[in-house]
């Protein structure tokens, strides 16, 4: 299952992580100096929230797929796609095992 | 079952149902003359296009959900996350009728958290986002000094 993927950025992390912990009812999977990112099922998302990349707001949507497969189909539909063309940058990428886990930084 | 929303303002809807029908590999579930949504399982979302926007970008994100157990069940989650939260009620939008209410977040983001009720035949005029969008700024984007309290991400004074 492909799931969506939004990646923001705020100026208080602590205030962030507080804040969508509530909104999804979930702590984030992953914490950083600089980064929370929450895998939640319902509704289901990749959430990342990070700090000094930028002004705030929106800074890429994506979607998470489950194998190197679905992201070469995807490449190559969206190749095809000439003349069209997004508001917003968005990634594809293959899903990274769920690990909660402090990330260095 | 909630489902992530997310709304984006577009220049050009022809150009942008191509786009995101190749991207998601399905064709919209509704196009109008300014309007797209997408109803997706796979990824389960609701993925909305207009051209109402002010420029083209996020316009907001929001949790959609499907009885009023699970609206309440949100609004209460809004009230844990603390800041202004904006009880619209029932309204007319996006050719659809729905109940829902607004939260700014931390990234300056508007949230809308909403049930869906039936279609509408028209886009609506927007002057019910638009005054829950003011007031969501007034109460929210004041200097800290006067409001402490504050949890809103408006874009000006705070933080």
């Amino acid at each position: 299952m492909k799931r969506l993927h939004l990646h923001v950025s705020v100026s208080d992390l602590a205030k962030a992580i507080g804040f969508y912990s509530n909104l999804f009812k979930s702590r984030p999977c992953c914490t950083g100096r600089n980064y929370a990112n929450w895998r939640v099922d319902e509704p289901a998302v990749n959430f990342a929230a990070s700090i000094g990349h930028g002004p705030r707001g929106a800074m890429h949507f994506g979607l998470e797929v489950d194998t190197p497969a679905d992201l070469q189909k995807i490449d190559r539909v969206l190749k095809r796609q000439s003349g069209a063309s997004s508001a917003l940058p968005w990634e594809v990428s293959v899903r990274k095992p769920a690990i909660r886990k402090e990330i260095a930084s | 079952m909630k489902r992530m929303h997310v709304h984006v303002s577009v220049a050009d809807i022809g150009n942008a149902v191509g786009f995101y029908s190749a991207l998601f590999a399905a064709k919209p579930s509704v196009v109008k003359d300014d309007y797209a949504k997408w109803m997706l399982d796979d990824p389960r979302m609701n993925f909305a296009i207009s051209t109402r926007g002010r420029q083209p970008g996020l316009d907001h994100l929001g949790i959609q959900v499907e009885s009023q157990s699970e609206l309440h069940e949100v609004y209460a989650r809004l009230k844990e996350a603390g800041g202004a939260v904006i009880e619209q009620g029932q309204t007319a939008c996006c050719y659809a009728t729905s109940e829902k209410s607004w939260i700014g977040d931390p990234a300056g983001i508007s949230w809308e958290t909403f049930h869906t009720t039936g279609e509408s035949i028209s886009y609506g005029d927007g002057s019910g986002e638009n005054e829950a969008r003011v007031t969501h700024a007034k109460a929210c984007c004041v200097p800290e000094a006067v409001k402490p309290q504050t949890a809103c991400g408006c874009s000006g004074s705070v933080s």
